[in-house]
């Protein structure tokens, strides 16, 4: 059983794997990226890691692959359905060369001989029993108390930093501290300008269809104008 | 017949996640879009967490090391998407591209 449920997952998070690497769409990509987080917790299922599987779960194929598509929303182009063809030789010396790295590793893991080590009765019955929850927390809030702390820093100012950078700019005018032109220039040329100027002084400075009935009327010929007068 | 390399072993998870890298590292290579760079770094570090909690189930059952080492890596890695894909947004506001060879404002 064992057996069965790590080769299925194998394959599905291989597999996926190429997908996020060779699919054209970077949305397909996005997805594929979502099956392989999913896959892997049963990796970690196997390996006895409850707590983790479920925070990979939570943490990589939910959050993450919803940031990546927000990422992509912001910045979809049509062109970046990359166009085959154009680097073949660098991507067929890529290609060999991260297959033989992988060849690599993989023989170098094979023929290492490890010394696997049988837990205790009583531990197997805590994690049968419990999980690995309650042995985790102890160990992070004891020994491992100053880097988990560190790490709560940590995220912290990425969240900051990530707002920061991510914001349009930060001066006094984005701020709204004063105006960011004249403010003759401000009301000609920002659409906020703008709108203020409509609204506040009932004269428009542009023509919007359905908003200014000068535009939505046609404009009267010379012999019209004769006409009336 | 001899079955045994079904059976699973450390090694199975070893050489699995030896692959995923790998196919991470290949992406980031080759790809020409920066998402999926990111994407990519997302994937590699999967792998490693796979590594950590498989010698730790196998080699060091009784503490549990590994796991709190993923859980750091978890940390860190949702950390540098966040920034990255900040990053990102903000390099788009200047270029209007995502596309890698286009993002060459250190060239001398």
């Amino acid at each position: 059983m064992e057996n069965l449920i790590f080769w299925v997952f194998a394959a599905v998070s291989v597999l996926a794997a190429i997908g996020v690497v060779f699919h054209r769409s970077i949305v397909y990509s996005a997805l594929f990226l979502l099956a392989v987080f999913s896959s892997i917790p049963a990796f970690f299922l196997l390996n006895n890691a409850d707590f983790l599987a479920i925070a990979q779960m939570v943490v990589y194929a939910v959050g993450m692959t919803i940031v990546m598509l927000f990422g992509i929303m912001f910045t979809r182009e049509k062109f970046m359905e990359e166009e085959p063809g154009r680097r073949q030789r660098f991507y067929a010396f890529v290609l060999i060369a991260g297959f033989s790295l992988a060849l690599l590793l993989a023989a170098g893991a094979f023929y290492t001989q490890y010394q696997v080590v049988t837990p205790g009765s009583a531990f197997i019955a805590t994690i049968q029993q419990d999980g690995s929850t309650g042995l985790l927390g102890a160990l992070i809030f004891q020994k491992y108390l100053l880097p988990f702390e560190i790490a709560s820093v940590l995220l912290l100012v990425a969240m900051v930093g990530a707002i920061i950078i991510a914001k349009k700019s930060f001066t006094e005018e984005s701020a709204g501290l004063k105006y960011p032109v004249s403010e003759k220039e401000y009301i000609n040329e920002t659409a906020e300008g703008m709108l203020k100027e409509y609204y506040e002084m009932g004269r428009p400075g542009s023509k919007i269809p359905g908003v200014d009935k000068a535009a939505d009327e046609p404009e009267k010929t010379d012999n019209e104008m004769a006409g009336v007068q | 017949m001899d079955l045994s390399i079904f059976n699973i072993g450390l090694t199975h998870f070893i050489v699995l996640a030896t692959i995923l890298f790998s196919i991470g590292l290949l992406g980031i290579m080759t790809s020409r879009n920066v998402i999926r760079v990111l994407m990519c770094l997302e994937l590699m570090m999967n792998a490693v967490n796979i590594n950590f909690v498989a010698f730790n189930n196998y080699l060091n059952p009784e503490i549990l090391s590994g796991h709190v080492f993923a859980i750091f890596i978890l940390t860190v890695s949702a950390a540098e998407a966040a920034v990255g894909l900040a990053i990102i947004i903000a390099l788009y506001r200047q270029k209007r591209t995502v596309d890698v060879d286009e993002f060459n404002l250190l060239k001398l």
